[in-house]
């Protein structure tokens, strides 16, 4: 077990482009951070910024309170799971998981003994003697896992290590990476820009944008305080709704309609406002309303996804409401309840939360 | 239902397939035909009679002490040329994979010389080597070396190894460079991590991955070697001093043009169609089995 502290991070590229413009992070012994983001972000160069696969800018990495800025990847004792899961073709199973162990000297019979111990935990034992060409994704998966595994290393790094499989099995593997970690006990950073993945693995979560930190916190603060509009449009699904706004005197001006709100924040001026989609209820039991012109209905099973506008503001919105919700009738104005607790209000200036 | 397409016409296929074959059969049939003739041929001095001797020419190589040597000559000159033009190559490739500014230029400079014509890259070398009025001569005057691959039959042969091999660099470069580029940049980063330094990475994981690329090259560079470097040690050493330079094809042009014993001439042409057949052959074998990995 291990901490990994991250100091004001940066990397800046050859041809002169920032990617990581100063993170801090410290990760506590056996913590399995998830790192989150749209594409390009740079997830990825984080991660291997702290491999030791890209090298650091400025700022110091920490592994157990030691600077390794200057150590070479297999200095550092990590293990990483690449996306393409980086399985040497040309060996089988067990030479995949024995190299590691063989470069560092470790002695045969213990090589033996410590990669049949974890081929059991993964299910991997009858596949030892296979190819990876042999394996299908998600033995090859587990190969890469085993791998990783296989030297007990201080810090496990994955970047998008499911992002290949198809989408039963992407569940499947979630469920037992997180198992894994749990029972290993391991520091790890996890990459994903799959919002679904980082909210079920993370014990803390950093959501990315730009290259930098945006918010780091547990899944459920970030799901219900995010600082930022980008924070509270990437986490959830269907994407929070935004409706441009003025607060004034504790009165919040919607399009064509004004509520008063509990408890106001101190700022007067354009909000931007921010309502999940499941948090409108066609039940009167919360104080405010909003009627929603619909456009158009998304039946999931489940839910149904309703979508629409509200009078007097082009915004479009979206609500999940019960699959009982099939409006048969044809309603062209629905009225949704919501509880003003449930309002994210960012000042439209800083992008900054303000209640 | 038969999905195979019926045609009216009997004729068209052929019709299509005619210029095709009518080079195959002038350029290439045709005269393998003769030399197989020929080869069961004596013909006298002055090429007024020929007697038809059965498989003489061939027995008379087989006992001949200068077509073993002449073998010989051709797999030290086969193992020095391949092995000098695939390590220098594949060291080439190494670096330049690793460079990243200039490398479009480094790259094209690499390929130029499979441009040069081979005799006018043996001329090249022969100039630079030579014994009087050559630079590498001077050089390597002033470190105490004598060159003089006319008089000299091991720094002759030495030299022929080298034009050729600097000829087919090139070639070997492009295909090494290929393949090292197709090893996912990932493999590397994760023998890296895995704990394998640049020697040993290069050793376990770059150098098996690039084995088909290397067993291809190393059949194409064989082929080469023996049979299409005439021109380069025609213009360097004619097969001399002596007979040292005198490899298989050498042999053939000498003794069928020179000795003008066509009949010895043309068995030795039909040996080395055996030669080349069985390598093709081999080769073919091997890429169908994708060499194993
Ligand atoms: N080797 C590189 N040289 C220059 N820019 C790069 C390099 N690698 C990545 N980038 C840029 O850095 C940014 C972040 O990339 P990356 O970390 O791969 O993003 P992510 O993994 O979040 O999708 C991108 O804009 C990308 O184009
Ligand atoms: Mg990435």
């Amino acid at each position: 077990m291990a901490t990994l502290n991250l100091k004001n991070l940066k990397k800046t590229y050859a041809n002169g482009h920032q990617a990581i413009h100063g993170v801090d992070l410290d990760v506590r012994e056996g913590e399995l951070i998830v790192m989150v983001g749209p594409s390009g972000c740079g997830k990825s160069t984080l991660l291997r910024m702290i491999a030791g696969l890209e090298a650091i800018t400025e700022g110091t990495l920490e592994i157990d309170q030691r600077r390794v800025n200057d150590l070479e990847p297999a200095e550092r004792d990590i293990a990483m799971v690449f996306q393409n899961y980086a399985l040497y073709p040309h060996m089988n199973v067990y030479n995949n998981m024995a190299y590691g162990l063989k470069n560092r000297g470790v002695d045969k019979a213990e090589i033996d003994r410590l990669v049949r111990q974890t081929a059991a935990i993964l299910e991997l034992d009858a596949l030892l003697e296979r190819k990876p060409g042999q394996l299908s994704g998600g033995q090859r998966q587990r190969v890469a896992m085993g791998r990783a595994i296989v030297r007990n290393p201080k810090v496990f790094l994955f970047d998008e290590p499911l992002s290949n499989l198809d989408a039963k099995l992407r569940v499947q593997m979630r469920i037992e990476i997180k198992r894994l970690q749990r029972k290993l006990g391991i520091t790890s950073v996890y990459v994903t820009h799959d919002q679904v993945e980082a909210m079920t693995l993370a014990d803390r979560l950093v959501v990315m944008n730009g290259g930098v930190a945006e918010q780091i916190g547990t899944p459920m603060d970030i799901y219900n305080r995010p600082q930022t509009p980008f924070v509270a449009g990437f986490i959830g699904s269907p994407a929070m709704n935004f409706i441009q706004a003025q607060l004034h005197e504790g009165a919040l001006t919607l399009g064509d309609q004004t509520i008063t709100l509990a408890n106001p924040p101190d700022f007067n001026g354009a909000v931007v406002v921010g309502l999940r989609p499941e948090h409108m209820h066609r039940k009167p039991d919360y104080a405010h309303q909003l009627m929603l012109h619909i456009d158009l209905l998304e039946p999931l099973g489940a839910d149904t996804l309703v979508y629409g506008r509200i009078g007097g503001s082009g915004d479009e919105l979206v609500v999940r409401l019960n699959r009982e919700f099939r409006n048969l009738d044809n309603q062209a104005i629905l009225p949704l309840y919501f509880d003003c607790d449930e309002l994210h209000l960012f000042c439209a200036k800083s992008q900054q939360r303000i209640n | 239902m038969s999905r195979i397409s019926t045609y009216n016409h009997r004729l068209l296929p052929w019709l299509l397939l005619a210029p095709q074959l009518a080079i195959t059969l002038v350029f290439f049939v045709w005269p393998a035909l003769q030399a197989v003739k020929q080869s069961f041929l004596i013909e006298d001095a002055f090429g007024l009679s020929s007697e038809f001797v059965w498989f003489d020419n061939f027995n008379e190589l087989l006992h001949s002490e200068a077509y073993y040597s002449s073998f010989a000559t051709t797999f030290i000159f086969g193992i020095g040329v391949t092995l000098l033009s695939m390590c220098s190559a594949l060291l080439l490739a190494v670096m330049a994979d690793r460079v990243i500014r200039g490398a479009a230029l480094y790259k094209t400079l690499l390929v130029w010389p499979y441009a040069v014509a081979p005799a006018v890259a043996g001329v090249l070398w022969m100039f630079m080597f030579h014994p009087t009025i050559g630079v590498m001569t001077y050089l390597l005057e002033l470190v105490q070396i004598r060159w003089n691959h006319s008089l000299n039959g091991h720094q002759a042969m030495l030299l022929v190894i080298i034009a050729a091999a600097w000829k087919q660099i090139s070639y070997n470069f492009l295909f090494f460079l290929a393949g090292l580029q197709s090893i996912p940049r990932s493999l590397i980063e994760a023998a890296a991590i895995d704990g394998a330094g640049p020697m040993k990475r290069f050793r376990d994981i770059i150098f098996p991955l690039l084995s088909p690329t290397s067993f291809f090259l190393l059949v194409v560079n064989i082929v080469y070697a023996f049979f299409d470097t005439f021109g380069i040690i025609h213009a360097v050493t004619q097969g001399g001093p002596g007979s040292s330079t005198r490899t298989l094809v050498y042999k053939v042009f000498d003794d069928g043009f020179i000795g003008l014993d066509l009949g010895s001439s043309a068995a030795q042409s039909v040996i080395l169609m055996f030669i080349v057949g069985a390598m093709t052959i081999i080769q073919f074998k091997f890429i169908e089995r994708k060499v194993q990995y």
